[in-house]
């Protein structure tokens, strides 16, 4: 194909990224009304509007595009949706001193680097986007600029440094190993598998699997609460999906031996998360752990091949679960300050509403009934013993025995918010919470509960495209 | 015609508890009011339901089922990966009947026993209601998935029943006990995931396998697909066993912890004792009876030919808690501790009925839970009663109180040796056919030893020495009472409490001299269950 030509095809495919380049004008002009000194309350609803711009610009399209290094499929467009509504949950959280326009403007960066993170095709833009997500993340993990903040966002850049030169060592072993950097070209080969373990790496590190997970608890206990939430979930899920589609059109490569390697992955992920939650008495801490161990829960979703709507579920749930429970602990944050269990006591006989709230984000996260949390669980057991009983291998099995039992233990430490909001007595504490972020609240716990009722509810606002 | 009898009876508290949002925290007595008129409401439903039942319905089984409502409440299509679906199915037998009269029973009483309740009222019987409504709805779920949503449902609120209304360890009773019933829950997860997988049928048109949760395909063997994990046919095995029998032994140990067998069953004495009395009463006759009745309708029915092979163990274990039970509730000096244990011990004859495979022995543990839910609610209101008067329940602390409590005093006599078994009373009749069942089964095949019956004779012998030597502790010689200010509290029972006491006392009785009543209705389901179940016994 001639230069012009391929000029004119990607011309022609502007259209199918428009969501991603809303995003980008937008966050552009965002930091432009910034320097204009606009009050921060019209620069969020600004950014709320190109969220939602994004939002409902969004191609339901499928094929491969700009010379193809972009694929759009049911994945990607599930993303360009549920990602900026997410960013949208991050604008509500409660106004603190950190947040300014750049603050939105970095949160933008993140998102629009998650975007092309999902919708890549490419190893290099993969590996760009990544980076894209890596560096904004680095500098919002510092926003309290106080000594715990720096040394958060310092940890989180040395191990990110490191963990993206091993992707792009990884990659380049990808390179002269099959001369093509295309997800479709790459086979089996012994050279291709050691780049593949490199390169996953990268993408383990995102997602916070066991041995590359080092950074979370440091990073979300230094970081701004908002920020946290948004780093649990949105660089996260973009992360699975990329995982996701490496897994799904890189079929040569998939191994038994790989499978294996990922569900131990997955297994000490569960494991560890499980057992470090149990000891912290620091909210967002347990939180950070918690949500380890959920990684583990969808790593091998992005490895079975026919498991895209429990994939999609689970992380729906997931989104909404986390933002829900951090929203909650920074409604209840005093500026700067870190939340422990023992600020919560005795607050849910003085606001009952809020306690049932908080009760239903910490069953929904244990996987309990009746919250969508369990039917997350419910599905992703099914799919495992589907595996298992086609397979009969042990390594499913363990699988599921490890999650049921972390998911009893997990009940330990998530009840202990509902626990210690509700049994002990205290009636010092106060808390003001306003009415704008209670609908919030309420809303989230409700759409959790309705999901569990009628799992499938989206599905009826958005057709697949190739069933 | 689909009646809806049952859902009205189901969702008659949970419309209770929604009725309650409308009322301030402060309109204590109209709380309560609202509360007891739904309870009653739900109790008279299920009476005018056992007035319409047919006790001979149905020749096998899987088609006994009456007032069946069947509707699709999620169905999902997950791609590739087939079609999930969930209904709304109900039913009632003659095994759900009595249990379902029961617990609306126990629940109006529960109402009328916190009736002096102070602080937070709104709340408590807003979590009373709905943990009646899961209650109700497990004993009459046909489906898998809505039985465990019910019986997951049931931890939430009694979680907080305990841990917010309770005394003063409330905090670790009430974690205990969730984290315990709720390792049997997921044990009882991940085996309803896999029964689910295997249990189809195959969509003539479009050639899906549609799973379901339906309890009564999954009864069938006809429904199984072919080589699939819980198949009869199946070849897998976990850790040399095979599939079915470690499934059967998943869902075993389950229900077991609710029931509980001896080695789980440490959550129980905690949380009886720390609870408040309704929620005792609750604990004690109603939520013991979900793992029962969880055994007969979804452990033995699924897997019959499991529960065969282990019957002999599983009566082991039944002799083990009502030795154990009985020889631990004769160590206590805590009244509400020696009632709880006492439980256990009753526990152990469900456990040896089952493992007899008999009608006598399935029909007496199943009688043997519908009086144990009269008995013990008895028991634990008779610890209220002392405890509302004295904040102290002490076996030592009490002495004579006959003399100055006599219609407590008799209320007491009665149900203490109804429930170590005199005849005449409710006890008696569960044990004996119990008993009958398991030396019948010795003389017949041999598949449960003599000594099984022999030990649980004697457990009933520790049963009568704990209950006369509490009598003789507590009620019989002189009066005296620990704490001089007890003195001017000690009065008898008030026209409330007689008013709670009634109801049981009759169904004591009357179920002790007549067990025609529940026998005759519960009969016909029994013994289909029985030639069901035990269809296997006579192939081997």
């Amino acid at each position: 194909m001639k230069i012009n030509e391929q000029l004119i095809e990607i011309q022609e495919h502007f259209g199918v990224i428009s969501s991603e380049i809303i995003l980008i004008t937008g966050s552009i002009i965002l930091l432009i009304l910034g320097i204009l000194r606009l009050p921060l309350f019209w620069i969020k609803v600004f950014a709320a509007v190109v969220l939602l711009g994004s939002f409902l610009f969004a191609q339901q399209v499928s094929g491969f595009f700009f010379t193809r290094t972009i694929i759009r499929d049911d994945l990607s467009y599930l993303m360009t949706q549920l990602l900026p509504l997410i960013t949208l949950g991050i604008l509500c959280f409660k106004r603190q001193a950190h947040q300014s326009y750049e603050f939105y403007f970095l949160l933008m960066s993140v998102l629009i680097g998650s975007l092309f993170m999902v919708g890549s095709h490419n190893l290099l833009i993969l590996y760009l986007a990544i980076e894209l997500t890596s560096y904004a993340s680095y500098l919002l993990t510092g926003f309290h600029f106080n000594e715990k903040g720096s040394e958060a966002a310092m940890k989180y850049l040395l191990f990110g440094g490191v963990s993206s030169a091993v992707m792009l060592f990884g990659i380049s072993l990808f390179y002269g190993a099959y001369d093509s950097l295309y997800f479709d070209t790459l086979e089996f080969s012994s050279l291709g598998a050691t780049g593949l373990f490199f390169f996953l790496s990268g993408l383990f590190f995102k997602t916070s699997i066991v041995p590359f997970h080092i950074w979370v608890p440091t990073t979300y206990e230094g970081a701004p609460t908002d920020a946290v939430a948004f780093f649990s979930t949105v660089p996260k899920i973009a992360g699975f999906a990329a995982l996701y589609h490496v897994f799904k059109w890189t079929n040569g490569l998939f191994n038994p031996f790989l499978e294996q390697l990922i569900l131990l992955l997955a297994i000490l992920t569960i494991i560890w998360g499980t057992l470090a939650a149990l000891r912290q008495a620091d909210i967002k801490r347990m939180l950070s752990f918690g949500a380890i161990a959920h990684s583990g829960f969808i790593l091998p979703l992005c490895l079975a091949m026919d498991t895209y709507f429990i994939f999609k579920y689970y992380v729906i749930i997931y989104g909404i679960m986390n933002i829900l429970a951090f929203l909650f602990v920074q409604l209840h944050e005093k500026e700067g300050e870190n939340l422990s269990l023992s600020d919560m006591s005795g607050l849910g006989i003085k606001f009952p509403l809020l306690g049932v709230i908080n009760v239903i984000w910490a069953v929904a996260l244990v996987g309990l009934p009746p919250t969508g949390g369990f039917m997350a669980k419910l599905f992703l057991f099914s799919a495992a013993w589907q595996h298992y009983e086609s397979i009969d291998s042990l390594y499913w099995l363990t699988f599921i025995l490890v999650g049921v039992l972390s998911s009893t233990a997990s009940l330990y430490f998530y009840l202990r918010v509902p626990y210690f909001y509700f049994f002990k007595e205290d009636q010092s504490k106060k808390i003001k919470i306003n009415k704008r972020h209670f609908l919030i609240l309420t809303l989230l716990a409700f759409t959790l509960i309705l999901l569990f009722i009628q799992p499938n509810i989206f599905d009826r606002f958005v057709p697949m495209i190739n069933p | 015609m689909i009646t809806y009898i049952l859902s009205l009876i189901i969702w008659m508290p949970l419309l209770g508890a929604f009725t309650l949002l409308f009322f301030n925290e402060r309109q204590t007595s109209g709380i309560k009011i609202v509360a007891l008129i739904f309870s009653l409401i739900q109790l008279l439903l299920s009476i005018h339901l056992v007035w319409r039942f047919d006790p001979n319905y149905g020749d096998h089984l899987l088609t006994s089922f009456q007032f069946v409502e069947k509707f699709s409440w999620i169905s999902m299509s997950l791609g590739s990966f087939g079609s999930f679906n969930i209904d709304y199915h109900l039913g009632v037998d003659g095994m759900s009947l009595w249990l379902v009269v029961l617990s609306s029973l126990i629940t109006v009483l529960g109402v009328l026993a916190s009736w002096k309740l102070k602080q937070q009222v709104r709340s408590y019987f807003m979590l009373y209601l709905l943990l009646s409504t899961s209650i109700v709805g497990c004993f009459l779920a046909l489906d898998f998935f809505l039985f465990y949503l019910f019986f997951e449902l049931v931890l939430l609120p009694m979680f907080f029943l305990i841990g917010l209304w309770g005394g003063a360890r409330r905090s670790y009773a009430s974690i205990k006990f969730f984290i315990y019933t709720l390792v049997g829950s997921l044990l009882i997860l991940v085996v309803m995931i896999a029964l689910y997988l295997s249990v189809g049928v195959l969509d003539p048109t479009s050639e899906i396998m549609i799973h379901s949760f339906n309890l009564l395909h999954m009864m069938d063997s006809n429904y199984f697909i072919e080589g699939s994990s819980l198949a009869k046919d199946s070849v897998l095995t976990f850790m040399g066993m095979p599939l079915r029998a470690v499934a059967f032994l998943a869902l075993f140990l389950g229900f077991a912890i609710k029931l509980p067998i001896v080695p789980f069953h440490t959550w129980l004495p905690d949380a009886h004792v720390e609870a408040a009395t309704p929620i005792s009463v609750i604990l004690a006759a109603l939520l013991l009876k979900l793992g029962g009745y969880g055994l007969y309708r979804i452990a033995f029915s699924i897997f019959p030919d499991a529960a065969l092979y282990f019957g002999y163990y599983i009566a082991i274990f039944g002799v083990l808690a009502i030795i154990y039970g009985g020889l631990n509730a004769m160590a206590q000096n805590d009244l509400k501790r020696m009632i709880a244990y006492s439980s256990i011990s009753h526990m152990g004859f469900v456990l040896i009925g089952l493992g007899s495979f008999t009608v006598e022995g399935a029909a007496g543990g199943m009688f043997q839970m519908i009086a144990h839910g009269f008995i013990s609610a008895a028991l634990f209101l008779i610890v209220g009663v002392l405890y509302d008067r004295t904040q102290n329940r002490k076996i030592e602390n009490f002495s004579g109180l006959a003399i100055k409590l006599p219609g407590y005093s008799f209320v007491v006599m009665i149900v203490f040796f109804a429930s170590l078994g005199l005849p005449g009373l409710a006890g008696f009749v569960g044990e004996l056919l119990v008993l009958m069942g398991a030396f019948n089964v010795s003389a017949v095949d041999g598949m449960l030893p003599n000594w099984i019956g022999i030990v649980a004779v004697m457990g009933l012998l520790i049963t009568a020495a704990y209950y006369l030597w509490t009598i003789q502790r507590m009620f019989l010689g002189k009066y005296w009472v620990r704490e001089h200010s007890w003195e001017s509290k000690m009065k008898d029972l008030e026209i409330r409490e007689w008013l709670i006491f009634t109801p049981l006392i009759l169904g004591i009785v009357v179920l002790g001299m007549y067990p025609k009543i529940i026998l005759d209705t519960m009969n016909h389901s029994i013994e289909l269950f029985i030639a069901y179940v035990g269809d296997l016994k006579i192939k081997l």
